[in-house]
């Protein structure tokens, strides 16, 4: 089968988008701890910030994803305020009915499109050249590495480690000083920020957006790209994106199934390697990092 | 006089779909009373008792055969998941059998779906239905039958809950297990008897929801579950006579909503934000005691 660069450049875009907005639930669950299964809810509400400024306020893209990231981020330090009250079980519940929320007031008003979505979506442009194609691609995997950088600082400061005890154990979190409600709107809101970046570049790349795009079934979508990658590392949710994008593509009969296939996939990872290929524990990312040691010589001798 | 009427109208179906959500509410009830988990493949299970239903009603033509499939269906799929998924993963973090229970029932509905076709099916039971008309008022058939059922079972299962030996080991699991377990309890029965049961009630409501709105499809348990969550929160965990006021309450509040109110959000739109807001104000359920 011929590869079209046009279908390379839609699959590798597309990964990064779902990349970041994996990456930002790997911060949220795989770091802080925090069960959110509604990721596709803050993708919308990015992709919706960013369609209406470019659309009804003439806004150039750059405006618009950062107001993305903004009107996510507030929408997940909204979640992380009702989270606060809610042990596990019943704050997973309340994600989904967040997500159920979210598409509901998508399809109901029409200022967000109704049915019909909102069309017309601008390629952004940057000095003077639109960018299509394969140079979206590149912008978004730009994009995805900025916040992949971004996640990895936050792993090594203050804010990492505050999330680090708060998933460990938020008792202790709290006896030795850690706001843990700060902290939880915070990792609410930041994962929640991937994800509206995330948005921003979808919608800007397909030019439409319909409220069914943000449905429950993508946040499942979302949730297995983490969880096949592992919830607690970076490359992981890149990886899992990629394999969780490229396996209907690869396997054309796959692609009526995909729903299958994504929930197969969950409970087969959680059943048998519930720290997923490339997690922390895994023996596939610790066999990787000999690899690459041995590779660069074994530079930093760590 | 009308707006009497109409009134009484609204309310007595909201106590109708309001009893199809007790219906399901009580086997999650059961699961949550005995594991602490919340059980979402129950929804799955709801769905294969409604198959099962059309399946063998369509086949014979029998209601009591279809009911019994039903009921033989669901009670086989729960015992199936309590032993392959709840049993074992008892002692891994809550958020992976929560995941995964979450995960089956998608992918239950998506075999469904792909077995049996994405749309919905008809489903109705010959010479069943129509309506009573009591002057001005009308009550419909199946409405009725749905609150009288919920309401017989719910009684059956509070009395062999409070009364039988197996519903004593139930309550002595829900409260300690380990105790339970040094004094003799064989936990593992009374896990599957208690997933037998409340997947049967599953199979029930799932009947009553299809001849309530004339149709099944493989997604009927997206928004019915939810609402069965909504109905434990309201009901106070794990309590059965809760769990059935907490369906009504919703069914019923609903229905006045909608019909009032219908154009500030879409009907299913309500008990998820009643959920979230119960949650934050009253999280031990309106029901529950604080512990």
């Amino acid at each position: 089968m011929p590869i079209s660069t046009g279908y390379a450049a839609t699959l590798l875009t597309v990964i990064a988008a779902y990349g970041i907005a994996a990456l930002g639930l790997n911060i949220t669950m795989g770091r802080a701890g925090q069960v959110n299964l509604g990721q596709a809810a803050f993708v919308g509400v990015g992709a919706m910030a960013s369609a209406i400024a470019t659309v009804r306020y003439s806004l150039s893209f750059w405006e618009a994803i950062i107001i993305a990231a903004l009107a996510s981020f507030l929408a997940g330090a909204a979640l992380g305020v009702v989270s606060i009250r809610l042990r596990e079980d019943f704050l997973a519940i309340t994600t989904i009915g967040f997500n159920f929320i979210v598409v509901y007031v998508f399809l109901y008003y029409k200022f967000f499109g109704g049915s019909y979505g909102i069309i017309g979506i601008p390629k952004p442009t940057l000095l003077g050249m639109r960018i299509t194609g394969f140079a979206y691609t590149i912008m978004s995997w730009t994009i995805l590495l900025l916040l992949a950088a971004l996640a990895l600082y936050i792993d090594k400061t203050w804010l990492g480690l505050a999330f680090e005890a708060l998933r460990d154990n938020e008792e202790v979190a709290e006896s030795v000083g850690i706001d843990v409600r700060k902290y939880k709107i915070l990792a609410f809101a930041i994962g929640a920020m991937y994800g509206g970046v995330a948005g921003s570049i979808l919608a800007h790349f397909k030019g439409y957006i319909v409220y069914s795009d943000f449905a429950f079934p993508y946040s499942i979508m979302i949730l297995s790209m983490s969880i096949v990658g592992g919830m607690d590392t970076i490359v992981g949710a890149i990886v899992g994106s990629a394999m969780i994008i490229l396996l209907p593509e690869i396997f054309r009969p796959l692609m009526e199934y995909r729903m299958i296939m994504y929930t197969a996939i969950i409970v087969l990872m959680l059943y048998f390697k519930p720290e997923g290929l490339l997690g922390r524990e895994s023996k596939w990312l610790i066999s990787l990092r000999r690899i690459l040691r041995a590779w660069s010589g074994g530079i930093r001798g760590d | 006089m009308g707006a009497l009427v109409e009134g009484l109208a609204h309310i007595i179906s909201g106590l109708a779909v309001g009893s199809i959500y007790a219906a399901m509410a009580l086997g999650l009830t059961l699961v949550y009373g005995l594991l602490k988990i919340l059980h979402i493949a129950h929804a799955g299970v709801f769905v294969v008792g409604a198959y099962a239903a059309y399946i063998a009603y369509s086949a014979t033509g029998n209601i009591a055969i279809a009911v019994l499939a039903s009921i033989a269906a669901t009670s086989v799929y729960g015992v199936i998941l309590a032993k392959s998924i709840y049993l074992p993963l008892m002692d891994k973090p809550r958020h992976i059998p929560l995941m995964l229970s979450i995960a089956i029932y998608l992918l239950t509905e998506e075999v469904v779906a792909n077995v049996f076709g994405h749309y919905p099916k008809g489903f109705r039971f010959h010479g069943f239905g129509g309506s009573l008309n009591w002057g001005v008022l009308r009550i419909d058939v199946t409405g009725l039958t749905a609150i009288l059922v919920t309401l017989a079972s719910t009684l059956a299962l509070w009395l062999l809950l409070k009364r039988t030996r197996i519903g004593i080991s139930s309550q002595a699991l829900s409260q300690d297990m380990e105790t339970a377990k040094a004094l003799g309890v064989n936990v593992p029965r009374v896990v599957y008897i208690n997933f037998a049961l409340g997947s049967a009630f599953a199979g029930i409501a799932a009947i009553m929801y299809g001849l309530y709105y004339g149709s099944i499809s493989p997604y009927m348990g997206d928004v019915v579950a939810y609402k069965a969550l909504v109905v434990i929160v309201l009901g106070g965990f794990g309590s059965v006579m809760g769990a059935l006021l907490g369906g009504l309450i919703l069914g019923v509040a609903e229905e006045l909503l909608t019909a009032y109110f219908s154009y500030i959000l879409p009907r299913e739109a309500y008990a998820f934000i009643v959920l979230i807001v119960l949650l934050i104000l009253r999280p031990q359920g309106l029901l529950g005691r604080r512990v």
